[in-house]
């Protein structure tokens, strides 16, 4: 599903260049629940940002189910991005001034989907994730726990093949991190891939996955015994 | 887009400081430029009322459009084959008596074509028809103050001058062309009189000649008319001009300079808004980079953003046209009376209203672009970087605008200032004038003069009047008469200008406190039958004879004169202001009123008294006197001389103070612009300050480096305001009087007061700055 083939980001001051990954060599099959771990500024949320293509200036090759990212202008870029990705942010980044029903709407509004169509997409949503009662509240009347399922309800609403989560469970309590790592288990079991950066080995655990990030390099990708199993 | 809509609505409301501040900032940019444009709108835009008024012309003699005689009207009207039709008028005064107190009307003599060529009807009634004799159409106003507004008014007699007149019809109020008369008459044309040319003539041009053709044919007419008899058009050349603009023309270049004051105050406005927009973007970053990650592209990003800056600019609106409609009937009821033609036309219509929408829309664009643009850019960094120079280049431009409006302003001050001072030659303080005309029952010199006599001789007896006197051209009075004469023993190429008549009664010059230079004042000896006098103004006097004594030297009015009509000079006196203040003093010959044979001099008439008493009291007292010698002479005009010195100053001091209003808003808005641009880079740099003050810096050290920044940003303002004053106030230059359009005191005035109140601004966020605790800045991330 996605390749990424010697690809390198860095900074250039003057003549000396501060690389933030090198030559990232990476296959992600599709339906993995991938965990990208490493130290601080291993490069992990610049890894993501990259799949994520929030980040422009790479060199290598990243394909996606096939097509050439590295090939495309940014607006054939944002196309795919819409198509195929949604995105948590550790700090749940919902919008101030929307309701959780109007988070949720903006993404599919974005994609120039139908208000009718809409409307269906979100009242379904609302209920999958159980928030129906809470459609008409602003996130600043949410705990953090409920943003962030707010956040991953509005990864998913487009339904996306891949969801890219940056720390999602940074800013919660123990209890609501594990709602959060359930939640994302289900949807991988349904068939969403999962691409998490994460801290947590407990949170690792519920990956199929482990990719290691030390100053930019992968130092290590292997498979774990997931919470799946244990469950 | 109606969710853009509901979220920037949501928006602006989640933010009131912001929103108030901003809506306010436009509504005043907004109003003022729909105040002005309702005021040109009306003037000058809106065609005459009139059917298809792009067809009616004036026709007159020369660039000037000087009035023509009556046998020249009536071989244009007779000959011409251009127009569809013609018509002349001229003003009239008449006195109405006979339906309620007496009362003097204002009014225009015009041809029966009058009506059918500006193609308006009567409301009750008719209007002339061929021949008619002594009728009299009314305006609407008269029509309901005088008659009742009685329907059955046609066909009944009314008292005009002593004269029996009938009245035919009324007009609708709308119509009030060529001026707010009172009611029209039917003139009565002279086939023969070639020695007075003061009939205006108007035409409807046929649709299918233009012009040029149409001038070509008049040129025609008067060269068949010259070979015959010269005297009727004399050198003339028949021209033709638009008739709306010879109404409006005048007053064009004052509305372009108030126009021009108010787009500068929107763009004033606009860049303020810029300004808190720009700061707002830096705060809204965040947001915009999660919706660029939620899959918004750039194009709807700036959708959203230039909405928000829609909603506000319709806020602005909205709250513009409510302070336009207070603006423009402040603005009517400062202008002084016959500044502003087409004046009862004025109002707020759809078409000003549109106006205000796409000027909200306009405006939207011009605040709303660039911070929207930087909102939307997705490389913060940068963006930064640019935003700041950027926002540095709109507080410069803001204070150079204001520095602009507010010189333009205090140029006109000072112009006004100076004609106030300037010394109109005699006293004005507790004088009152009264004017009449009489008419009727006085035809002769005689009777005319018997009648002022009979009236000074009360006004004199009157308690409180320590003078009286009278003068048929009243200083200021707006009525005049200049001539030329002629000097005993001199040839005329050597004394060749003109000079003022007036006629005046003993005791005129003690009464209105101009001195006595040499010689006498008139007596009441120098009448009809004694010697004829003179007495000259110093300025006449100095440039026929020099330093030559002209007592005893002779003139004449006369260009034949027999041995009587020589005057011998017995006075000379300090001159004054006749028409206006603004104008240079001119020479002026009085005589005395009893030696006046002409009845045409004697028919307009001013008493001027001195009093001790309160002068209402003294006006009421007079108005009773002058009804005693004749209940059918109503006077016209009462007006104390400082009412009239008023009345003359009218003009610039309504320009200054429309101007000075427009800078003071300019200077406010331009204030808080530095305000908020300083108070923002000071608490962007919260933290670097902190680490300055850790690292030693005195709170002085602080205050210096803020301020230093906020004054390289007002001197950048003022080079650029300055600059921008020396090119465009020139177009004042016609509205000042004795001050130059790059007065230097002004400039430098002005830039100092600016330059104080914009650094004043600036320190209240400075001293915030030299207060910040190291340790609080520190933690401030």
């Amino acid at each position: 599903m996605i390749e990424l083939r010697n690809v390198e980001k860095y900074f250039e001051h003057g003549p000396t260049k501060t690389f933030v990954l090198r030559r990232i060599n990476v296959d992600i099959r599709e339906g993995e629940f991938i965990s990208v771990m490493g130290p601080s500024g291993a490069g992990k949320s610049t890894l993501l940002h990259l799949l994520g293509m929030h980040d422009s200036s790479w060199t290598g090759e990243y394909y996606l189910m096939g097509q050439p990212i590295h090939k495309m202008n940014k607006k054939d870029r944002m196309e795919m991005y819409k198509k195929y990705f949604g995105f948590v942010f550790q700090s749940y980044h919902l919008l101030d001034s929307l309701t959780v029903y109007e988070n949720l709407d903006i993404p599919l509004s974005y994609r120039n989907v139908k208000k009718s169509e809409r409307d269906s997409i979100v009242c379904d949503v609302l209920d999958r994730f159980q928030i129906v009662g809470k459609k008409d509240l602003f996130p600043n009347q949410l705990s953090g726990g409920q943003q962030q399922l707010v956040a991953v309800a509005r990864a998913v609403i487009a339904n996306p093949k891949v969801i890219l989560a940056d720390e999602p469970t940074g800013n919660l309590h123990s209890s609501q991190g594990k709602e959060i790592m359930e939640l994302f288990k289900r949807l991988n079991d349904e068939g969403t891939t999962i691409i998490q950066v994460t801290h947590n080995e407990k949170n690792a655990e519920y990956g199929d996955r482990v990719i290691q990030l030390v100053d930019g390099w992968i130092t290590e990708s292997k498979e774990t015994v997931g919470q799946a199993a244990k469950i | 887009m109606l969710n853009d809509i509901r979220f920037a609505v949501r928006n602006l409301l989640r933010n009131p400081g912001f929103t108030i501040v901003a809506a306010v900032a436009l509504a005043l940019g907004i109003g003022a430029n729909t105040a002005i444009f309702t005021v040109v709108d009306s003037v000058l835009l809106r065609p005459l009322p009139f059917r298809d008024p792009e067809r009616l012309y004036k026709i007159g003699a020369n660039q000037r459009l000087i009035s023509v005689t009556d046998p020249g009207y009536i071989a244009i009207a007779a000959q011409n084959r251009s127009f569809e039709g013609v018509a002349a008028l001229s003003g009239s005064f008449k006195s109405l008596t006979g339906a309620g107190e007496p009362v003097q009307l204002k009014g225009s003599e015009v041809t029966p074509s009058f009506w059918k060529v500006l193609g308006v009807n009567a409301i009750v009634g008719r209007t002339f028809v061929a021949d008619e004799n002594r009728a009299a159409v009314l305006s609407e106003g008269l029509w309901r103050n005088r008659f009742h507004a009685d329907r059955s008014i046609a066909g009944k007699p009314i008292t005009l001058d002593g004269e029996g007149y009938t009245v035919v019809g009324v007009m609708p109020a709308s119509f009030t062309f060529p001026r707010t008369d009172d009611l029209w008459l039917a003139a009565k044309l002279d086939p023969q009189n070639t020695r007075n040319a003061f009939r205006q003539a108007i035409g409807r041009l046929k649709s299918d000649v233009s012009p040029a053709r149409a001038e070509a044919e008049l040129a025609t007419i008067v060269h068949g008319v010259q070979t015959t008899n010269p005297k009727v058009f004399r050198d003339a050349r028949l021209r033709l001009r638009p008739l709306q603009e010879t109404i409006v023309g005048k007053i064009r270049p004052a509305l372009r300079v108030l126009s021009g004051a108010v787009s500068f105050l929107l763009l004033i406005a606009c860049v303020n808004v810029a300004n808190l927009l720009l700061a707002r973007a830096s705060r809204r970053r965040q947001e915009m980079a999660i919706r660029s990650s939620l899959g918004a592209t750039r194009a709807r990003l700036l959708r959203q953003l230039l909405t928000e800056s829609a909603m506000l600019s319709l806020a602005g609106g909205l709250f513009g046209v409510l302070l336009a409609a207070w603006g423009v009937a402040a603005l009517l009821s400062l202008v002084p009376p016959g500044m502003l033609p087409r004046f009862e036309e004025v109002r707020m219509d759809p078409r000003v209203l549109g106006f205000t929408l796409a000027l909200s829309i306009v405006s939207s664009l011009l605040f709303g672009a660039w911070p929207a643009l930087e909102a939307s850019r997705t490389a913060p960094a940068q963006s930064l970087k640019t935003s700041h120079r950027f926002r540095n280049a709109l507080i410069i431009s803001e204070i150079g605008l204001a520095l602009v409006l507010l010189i333009g302003a205090g140029l006109m001050m000072k112009s006004f200032l100076k004609l106030r001072a300037v010394d109109p030659g005699f006293r004005s303080e507790n004088l009152l004038t009264l004017q009449l005309n009489l008419s009727g029952a006085y035809r002769t010199a005689d009777q005319m003069k018997a009648f002022h006599e009979r009236a000074m001789e009360r006004l004199h007896a009157l308690p409180g009047v320590t003078a009286a006197a009278a003068v048929n051209w009243l200083p200021l009075g707006q009525a005049l008469i200049m001539g030329n004469f002629h000097v005993q023993d001199r040839p005329d190429n050597a004394v060749n200008f003109n000079v003022n008549k007036p006629a005046v009664s003993p005791g005129y010059f003690s009464a209105m406190g101009i001195r006595l230079l040499k010689g006498r004042d008139f007596t009441s000896r120098d009448d009809v039958k004694a010697p004829g006098v003179m007495i000259l103004g110093n300025i006449a006097a100095k440039r026929i004879w020099g330093k030559e004594d002209p007592i005893g030297k002779r003139i004449t009015f006369s260009d034949d004169p027999a041995t009587e009509d020589w005057y011998t000079v017995i006075g000379v006196v300090e001159d004054v202001k006749q028409e206006n203040l603004k104008q240079d003093t001119p020479p002026a010959i009085y005589q005395p009123l009893a030696q006046v044979q002409v009845p045409f001099f004697l028919e307009h008439m001013s008493y001027v008294l001195r009093t001790s008493a309160p002068l209402k009291v003294v006006e009421g007292l007079s108005r009773a006197r002058l009804l005693e010698v004749d209940a059918n002479q109503p006077l016209f005009k009462v007006a104390s001389m400082q009412e009239l010195l008023s009345a003359s100053t009218a003009e610039p001091r309504f320009y200054s103070r429309v101007l000075v209003t427009f800078s003071v808003i300019a200077l406010v808005l331009a204030t808080l612009g530095i305000y908020g641009v300083i108070a923002y880079t000071v608490s962007q740099r919260t933290r670097e300050i902190g680490i300055r003050v850790a690292l030693g810096a005195k709170p002085a050290n602080i205050l210096g480096g803020v301020m230093t920044r906020s004054a390289v940003l007002v001197a950048l303002g003022l080079v650029l305001g300055i600059a921008g004053a020396l090119a465009t106030t020139r177009v004042l230059r016609s509205f000042l009087f004795e001050v130059t359009p790059t007065d230097a005191a002004t400039f430098a005035v002005l830039s100092a007061l600016l330059a104080a109140v914009a650094l004043a601004a600036s320190y209240i966020p400075a001293r915030r700055a030299m207060r910040i605790d190291p340790m609080v800045a520190l933690r401030y991330e």
